[in-house]
């Protein structure tokens, strides 16, 4: 068996605040494969950007990693300190932000910010310097870069900005991308542009990608595996051929008929009973048993039960065995 | 007669000079040999009508004016030149001014976008829901401004024990009820809806698209819905129109439109949106024009059109019936 570039094992995450302790993710268990592009999926508040900030050791001062283990290329990224971490975070494993324009400094053409990019992860003669950032530029399809080279995030629109960080992601060629909803607030037409960009360049490079989006339609067409998350906890996780065919946790069940597909009209989309449930609080140890319909006391008392339904595919609901064997 | 008739409406802004950069204004000043203003053309000539109980959706991609047509549309700005006929009354005349004070203004009612930002932060639910009783039809009674909360919150679903609280104290579905409350609190012919459901959860935006299509059926309200997830557009709509750059480029029945759409940007737009069993995507490529002073001769999507012709810059193509509910604005369709 191959071994995964990037393991998360058991991971648990707390924040402190004034009301109390916040318990954000709880054993979370994914990995990602060379090469592989695998989408965390959940709604607003279920913990995919704490995640992804764990991964890159760059959560706020108040959450603090209680358990588990990160482990990239072979390496406990949690035992690294900052400085260690600096070494691997843009070079190793890039990440996109959620919105562009607030992610680029106002201040300092993207030509320049690219270039601090690679000047801070790598000898680069002073005289290529300008080189590498336009080809960077061409890299991600930016029309002219000679002209865009010298202009402000400002100028730009929103899809060239979001070119821009993914030119600035890949300049150093990472092996690991982690996109935090690199589209929202894009139009339809950019967004597809930006994910087939993303897609391609991943390709190309060989690069795995972590994608996180609350639409699971476009998990679906861009990504190999899905993970599903829900209130911190991951709650199924699978192949994306499979996570469709065979949708075993009833949050993704519930999650598919939510969301608008290409056929059918408003009936056919369900929307999803309940809300998340207040982190603050102690919760059933399922954490979706206030919001499923097949809720038993089972589901609460005893601890949650991870059920292998295939080499890929694993569920957090013990109910999923019997359907395993039927 | 229609509901709404919106016909030739232009909406022009003025670019100021400094604005458009020194080297620019040269540049249309050797090009034109005036020193005349430009104008940004933010609705060029847009044509449309809304039916009695109708449910038109509007798509397009940022900065194509859909949110210029929303506020001229609710006389929210002034308009250029055109007419807005709401019920064959043209309410396009009254400046944005006085319309405040005018009869119609019931008669048009807009759910914004953001759903937190366009509560006030100091009303109560049922303040927020009771200001346009009392504004606009002038309900003063405490009983009687009481049931008629009472019985909209009950349309909505929006839990009555909740009425006393602000809005950072709701959750993202119910401040969106509130909001749709708070529209169809003067039973309005014409409900606009802004992206209502953009900032909302899948998990809610099913609760919230199934209330709007059966409130339309309860209140008989017509709707014009503006979207850019074009799988919802298509489920609560019977017309889309797609605009591009200040025109219409095509409108047609909800199905054809997302089955067969004509016009290559319509293609383009369906094909990208994502999908499971997502087909062959149809990639635009090139800048898009500037709509400071467009070309009147040359189609407005002319630079990313992957079908263009010499024909396409000589003369723009007019929107055209190519059946009685579908009309598109392509020469080659």
């Amino acid at each position: 068996m191959t071994i995964p570039l990037l393991q998360v094992q058991d991971l648990c995450v707390n924040f402190q605040t004034r009301l109390g302790q916040v318990r954000a993710l709880e054993n979370i268990n994914f990995s990602i494969n060379k090469g592989e592009t695998v989408a965390v999926v959940g709604e607003s508040g279920s913990g995919k950007s704490v995640t992804a900030s764990a991964i890159l050791g760059i959560l706020d001062k108040a959450g603090r990693v209680d358990k588990g283990e990160i482990v990239f290329a072979g390496m406990k990224l949690l035992a690294f300190s900052q400085r260690e971490l600096s070494e691997i975070r843009g070079r190793e494993i890039a990440m996109i932000f959620q919105n562009p324009r607030a992610a680029l400094n106002p201040i300092r053409s993207v030509g320049r910010q690219i270039e601090d990019v690679l000047q801070t992860h790598g000898p680069v003669a002073q005289g290529d310097l300008r080189e590498r950032a336009l080809s960077a530029l061409r890299d991600v399809n930016i029309s002219s870069p000679e002209h865009r080279y010298h202009q402000y995030p400002f100028e730009l629109s929103g899809g060239m900005c979001q070119r821009v960080m993914i030119a600035m992601a890949i300049s150093c060629r990472p092996s690991l991308l982690i996109a935090d909803e690199p589209t929202t607030g894009l139009d339809v037409t950019t967004q597809a542009n930006i994910m087939d960009l993303i897609k391609q360049k991943a390709t190309e490079l060989n690069m795995s990608t972590l994608l996180i989006t609350h639409d699971l339609n476009m998990a679906a067409q861009y990504c190999d595996r899905i993970v599903v998350m829900h209130a911190g906890h991951v709650v199924e996780s699978a192949t994306t051929a499979e996570l469709y065919a065979n949708p075993s946790h009833p949050y993704t069940q519930r999650l598919i008929a939510a969301t608008p597909a290409d056929h059918g009209s408003v009936d056919d989309i369900a929307a999803i009973p309940g809300n998340l449930p207040n982190l603050l609080h102690d919760t059933p140890n399922c954490r979706f048993a206030a919001r499923c319909e097949w809720v038993e006391e089972k589901c609460r008392s005893e601890p949650l039960a991870y059920v292998q339904l295939g080499a890929s595919h694993e569920v957090a609901c013990w109910r999923a065995q019997y359907y395993a064997s039927a | 007669m229609h509901l709404l008739e919106v016909s030739e409406l232009h909406k022009h802004y003025l670019v100021k000079q400094h604005q458009r950069g020194i080297i620019d204004s040269l540049r249309a000043y050797t090009r034109t040999g005036t020193k005349a203003h430009s104008y940004l053309h933010a609705l060029d000539g847009v044509s449309f009508h809304i039916g009695e109980n109708e449910s038109v959706g509007l798509v397009g991609e940022s900065g194509c004016g859909k949110s210029t047509l929303v506020r001229a549309i609710c006389r929210l700005l002034d308009i250029t030149s055109g007419s807005i006929e709401l019920k064959g009354h043209n309410i396009g005349a009254i400046s944005a001014n006085r319309f405040v004070h005018a009869a119609e203004r019931a008669q048009i009612q807009v759910v914004f976008q953001d759903s937190h930002e366009s509560l006030n932060p100091r009303y109560s639910a049922c303040q927020c829901i009771a200001d346009p009783l009392k504004n606009l039809l002038k309900l003063r009674k405490p009983v009687e401004l009481k049931q008629r909360i009472e019985s909209l919150v009950e349309k909505v679903n929006f839990p009555v024990e909740l009425l006393s609280r602000l809005p950072h104290q709701l959750s993202g579905g119910q401040k969106a009820r509130v909001n749709i409350a708070r529209a169809i609190a003067v039973e309005p012919q014409l409900l606009i809806l802004d992206e209502p459901t953009s900032a909302l959860d899948v998990s809610v935006q099913a609760l919230i698209l199934r209330l709007l299509v059966n409130l339309r059926e309860e209140l008989n309200t017509s709707y014009l819905f503006v979207s850019h997830d074009l799988n919802v557009v298509r489920m609560v709509c019977d017309r889309i129109i797609v605009m591009y750059m200040g025109k219409i480029v095509e409108a047609g029945d909800a199905q054809t439109l997302f089955y067969q759409p004509s016009h290559p940007y319509t293609q383009a737009l369906i094909s990208a949106i994502p999908s499971k069993n997502a087909g062959k995507r149809i990639m635009l490529s090139g800048e898009i024009s500037s709509p400071i002073d467009p070309d009147p001769n040359v189609c407005r999507f002319y630079s990313r059109c992957p079908r263009r012709e010499q024909k396409c810059k000589e003369q723009a193509p007019p929107l055209h019936q190519i059946s009685p509910q579908h009309s598109v604005a392509c020469h080659f369709v």
